[in-house]
């Protein structure tokens, strides 16, 4: 019972992190992507790009979660 | 992928260059580039001379004063000019704009001064009602002056000091009232006998404080006069600007259609004046250079011929490699690919002769979509709310958004199918089941994590097939390298997990490193010397490539979970009513959040996982000179 508590601690540790992570570079390229977004329009693909990087943190984050309470 | 196109030169008689650019505009499909760039040609630049410069000043500063008119008249630009008129010679519509500024001006001067007039005097009024309180009897004797002062609170004290001063001067016969008017400011008023109204104006004026100065035609009355005569004024004045706007409503609806018809004319012949910049000469001839689609060549040449007869010749040039990759890009795909065309132009243009992606997105990326959503009822939804949202859309940005969701609502529904969920789990109550597997299962969370992955890296061996391809097509030696070595990485990787995880034998897991140790190698032989340090990086990076592929599963978990959250927290509720209601709602925030993110997320694995494969942007948009107004002609002349 405790071993089950401490893995569901565990994953959620590992998506939680992950996600604050995101989210913070996250606010940081938008901040910054909306101020050259006003200078030059064109910029949007670059910069959608930009802001979908740091999501593959969190994916990982998931994946280790699943792997967490699947092989556990 | 994009239309092939011809270099062409236009060569003609110096006299010759005008209609001829005219018919090109017309033509619309004729990119020009600057002839004098061409170095093989050696040609200078086109020299303009006096009348040329002066006749495209006139019709700069013409459009300037339509585009004036336009403003000044609140009339609207409009993606298509307006059908079925010809339009004037330019000297008529030269002298229409001539009669026509001034008729506009002196109404806008007008309305502008009724304006600042009704601002004026409502602020008059209401600092006199403020005052008239405290209005000293005296201010009513016709022998007595007034002079009114406006200062800011904070600066209160001065008023004190003046009054001390004119009480001076008019040796105590003054009388002063004060009062607050608004928050910010402090009015006062003084009265004193006409004999004294000079010193004390003299006064007020070397002291340049703020005066409250009454328009004249109210400031020989007695404040209660005047006062009535600005509400008589104030009253009268919404009728006059009324009429003003009435008068400038009606010149707008007059003129609108020619006012717009006269723009774009202007425009199209101020582009035609532009583009002899781009003209280069020899001692008697012109010489423009451009490229068209292959296919429109003979339809140039038959239009130059009837416009200019013998005197303009158009010769198609043999094109290098270089100026190949340089070609203007005009993409040309069938019509249920155009929409992803929009997102393909958001990560960079095509360049020419290369792969355009387009209708590999049409088809990954609304299957992506519709793995992430996977619901029947959810996807129904979605595609008709698309269909109500679309017909009032305009062609652009947004309606190509809409017909991507319209793709990817079709793909929900199937997953749905496949998934078995309507709503969540509402369908188990009709029989629905999964084809597939149960994503809400958790016995199948691993199957769901290995589809995703599966999709991915199916996907990411796609790109980096198309990208070997472009590699062999561009004899790049770096790019056969590179891509070689992350699929070989790729394949590896597969085969070590296949046989880790006992679905492949143990056999493979020899040759699989073996695989990797190559796909390294390589991969680092493309990145030079410092491949060594970063090929090992660059396939962990890889790894990182395929896991990100679980953003489906994992965008998909969350759709899943917040419908049969909506249905478990309605069935908890007492009230059928009330249950309807909270799942109505939260079904709508998993339909918002689920047309949104799984667009962006599709679009993501797209531009960052499956694009840097194979893809390269960079392409020059192909922009023929084409005039708003191919087909009106000028009224006297005949159609061509």
């Amino acid at each position: 019972m405790m071993e089950t508590g401490l893995m569901a601690i565990g994953a959620g540790l590992a998506i939680g992190l992950a996600a604050l992570g995101t989210g913070l570079a996250q606010s940081r390229i938008g901040a910054a992507g909306a101020g050259a977004l006003a200078e030059k329009p064109d910029l949007l693909g670059a910069i959608i790009l930009l802001i979908a990087i740091p999501e593959t943190v969190v994916i990982l984050g998931f994946a280790t979660a699943a792997m967490i309470l699947l092989l556990g | 992928m994009s239309r092939e196109m011809a270099r062409v030169q236009i060569i003609g008689l110096k006299p010759a260059l005008l209609p001829v650019i005219r018919a090109l505009g017309e033509l619309g499909c004729v990119h020009l580039d600057r002839a004098a760039d061409a170095p093989e040609l050696l040609l200078q630049p086109l020299s303009v001379d006096a009348a040329l410069i002066r006749a495209q000043e006139e019709i700069s500063r013409h459009f300037a004063q339509v585009k004036g008119l336009l403003d000044m008249l609140g009339i609207a630009r409009r993606a298509a000019p307006p059908a079925g008129m010809t339009v004037e010679p330019l000297d008529v519509i030269y002298a229409r704009i001539a009669e026509l500024v001034p008729q506009v001006r002196v109404l806008k001067a007008q309305q502008d001064a009724l304006r600042a007039e009704r601002e004026l005097l409502a602020r008059f009024e209401d600092t006199m009602r403020q005052l008239l309180p405290v209005f000293p009897p005296m201010a009513r004797q016709p022998d007595s002056v007034s002079f009114g002062l406006l200062v800011s609170r904070s600066h209160a004290d001065v008023l004190t000091l003046i009054a001390s001063e004119v009480g001076r001067i008019t040796q105590g016969r003054a009388e002063t009232a004060t009062a607050a008017v608004g928050e910010a400011l402090c009015a006062m008023l003084i009265v004193v006998p006409r004999a004294y109204a000079d010193p004390v104006n003299a006064l007020l004026d070397r002291e340049d404080v703020s005066r409250l100065r009454l328009p004249r035609e109210f400031s020989t009355d007695s404040p209660d006069a005047a006062i009535a005569a600005l509400r008589r004024q104030l009253n009268a004045l919404p009728g006059r600007l009324a009429q003003v706007e009435q008068d400038l409503a009606a010149l707008a609806q007059r003129w609108e259609d020619r006012l717009l018809l006269w723009s774009d004319r202007l425009q199209d012949e101020l582009d035609a004046y532009e583009v002899i910049a781009s003209a280069g000469e020899t001692g008697m001839t012109f010489v423009l250079l451009g490229w068209t689609p292959e296919d429109e060549v003979e339809r140039v040449q038959r239009a130059l011929y009837e416009r200019a007869g013998d005197a303009v010749e158009i010769i198609r040039l043999p094109v290098t490699p270089e100026e190949r990759r340089h070609a203007p890009v005009l993409l040309a795909n069938p019509a249920p690919v155009r929409p992803f065309e929009a997102l393909v132009r958001l990560y960079g243009l095509p360049g020419y002769d290369v792969l355009d992606p387009s209708r590999l997105m049409a088809l990954f990326m609304p299957i992506f979509f519709g793995m992430m959503l996977g619901d029947i009822g959810y996807g129904a939804l979605l595609l008709g709310l698309v269909f109500l949202v679309r017909r009032r859309l305009k062609p652009g940005m947004m309606h190509s958004l809409t017909t991507v969701l319209a793709y990817g609502a079709g793909w929900a529904i199937v997953f749905g199918v496949l998934f078995g969920e309507f709503f969540g789990r509402l369908g188990e109550s009709f029989g629905l089941h999964a084809i597939l597997f149960d994503r809400a299962s958790e016995d199948h969370l691993l199957d769901l994590l290995a589809l995703s992955v599966g999709v991915g890296g199916m996907h990411l061996v796609l790109g980096l097939l198309l990208g070997l391809w472009e590699g062999a097509r561009q004899r790049s030696r770096h790019h056969l390298l590179e891509r070689g070595g992350r699929l070989l990485g790729l394949i590896a990787l597969f085969l070590l997990v296949g046989a880790l995880v006992e679905v492949l034998p143990d056999g493979l897991i020899t040759p699989a490193a073996a695989l990797l140790v190559i796909g390294t190698v390589l991969l680092g032989a493309s990145l030079g010397r410092i491949g060594v340090l970063m090929a090992p990086i660059e396939m962990i990076g890889l790894v990182g490539n395929v896991l990100s592929y679980l953003r489906i599963a994992a965008i998909g978990l969350s759709s899943v979970y917040l419908a049969l959250v909506a249905g478990e927290i309605a069935g908890t509720v007492g009230s059928v009513v009330v249950g309807v209601i909270i799942a109505a709602l939260l079904h709508a925030l998993n339909l918002v959040l689920g047309a949104f993110s799984p667009t962006i997320q599709s679009l993501r694995l797209h531009y960052v996982e499956f694009f840097r494969n194979f893809y390269e942007g960079g392409g020059r948009p192909y922009q023929p000179l084409a005039f708003r107004l191919p087909h009106v002609h000028e009224q006297g002349k005949e159609a061509s």
